[in-house]
């Protein structure tokens, strides 16, 4: 269970990276002045979103997977599923949102 | 069966395809919220023919953010050019900017799209200093301004070709992530309105009934209308 706390961690530390560095860049690009060079903007904004995207989400895939191998009980495999889902469908959120910006959605 | 295979759980088989499952039923569930992935990608055919211009007016960091992160990458994937533009806190040098800018792209002899991303806004008497020559060179406008679809017949005199606008006090943000994703692929301008103010009202109706709130008079209020060249489209009107 050691492997799935840490991949849980690991897609929620991502999430939680890209809300702060959201959060970060837009006070940085349009408080008054601009701190932030207006180039490096949208390449730090690809980059949050892949962190908090398919990051996140292979993450959180990989929890699930290990939580269905590794547990034993059906009602502790569901319980431990169900700890990843919010996890899970933020990053799919977020995947829909990079894939939307790179023309594919 | 291998050492791998031991584990206390699922079968390694059984694990992956749930796993696959659960991915692709969340990819479902954000596709029945928002809109189906779209098999078109943007239309890149002759992009070095046109411009776009969007200015976003002074709102919160975020929105400013947003609004830029969101436009820029689809506007650069189907335009030649593209400017964009920011209004800072002190709005005293924005109209001398906006004319600037829009100015350079008219005169270098393209045509050039609007994305005013303002609420109620005054661009369109901006613009009108701006050479009749080069206004004419302006082609479509859309406009995310409350009330604005009452500038319409303002821009249409000024030289463009077709306006967007919205009706009353809009959601008109969540209209204009359907529209400019079905334009830069290069959609006839009047399907796009009918299928962007469908999905606009379907998600409003679902985001209302949630809230317990009335859908209909943001719907309403939020529907997006045209005036000028309903068959224009990103690459032209076809002949």
């Amino acid at each position: 269970m050691k492997l799935f706390l840490v991949l849980l961690l690991g897609a929620l530390a991502t999430q939680a990276a890209m809300l702060d560095g959201f959060a970060w860049l837009w006070e940085s690009a349009y408080g008054e002045p601009r701190a932030l060079d207006e180039a490096l903007e949208l390449p730090l904004t690809w980059v949050g979103l892949a962190l908090g995207g398919p990051l996140a989400l292979a993450l959180g895939a990989a929890a699930i997977y290990t939580a269905l191998r590794r547990a034993r009980a059906l009602a502790q495999r569901a319980a431990l599923v169900l700890l990843v889902t919010p996890s899970l469908l933020a990053a799919t959120l977020t995947t829909h949102v990079l894939l939307a910006l790179a023309g594919i959605w | 069966m291998s050492a791998q295979d031991a584990a206390p759980g699922c079968s390694r088989r059984t694990a992956l395809g749930v796993t696959a499952l659960l991915v692709m039923s969340f990819f479902a569930l954000v596709a029945a919220l928002s809109d189906a992935p779209r098999l078109s990608r943007p239309i890149t055919a002759e992009r070095a023919q046109r411009a776009a211009f969007a200015i976003r007016d002074r709102v919160y960091p975020f929105q400013q953010w947003g609004s830029r992160a969101f436009s820029l990458p689809l506007l650069e994937s189907a335009y030649g050019r593209v400017e964009y533009l920011t209004l800072r806190a002190d709005g005293s040098d924005g109209a001398a900017r906006y004319r600037a800018q829009l100015g350079a792209l008219l005169e270098s002899g393209v045509q050039v799209d609007l994305f005013l991303l303002a609420h109620s806004n005054p661009f369109v008497a901006w613009t009108r200093e701006l050479d009749a020559a080069q206004r004419e060179r302006i082609r479509l406008v859309y406009n995310t301004g409350c009330f604005d679809l009452r500038q319409r017949d303002e821009w249409l005199a000024l030289g463009a070709d077709a306006y967007v606008g919205h009706v009353g006090n809009s959601a008109s943000s969540l209209f204009y992530v359907f529209f400019l994703r079905a334009w830069i692929r290069g959609d006839p301008l009047a399907e796009i309105l009918e299928d962007s103010n469908a999905l606009t009202a379907r998600f409003l109706h679902r985001l209302c009934a949630v809230l317990g709130a009335r859908a209909e008079p943001l719907v309403e209020a939020t529907r997006a209308e045209l005036g000028g060249a309903e068959r224009l489209a990103i690459t032209g009107v076809p002949r």
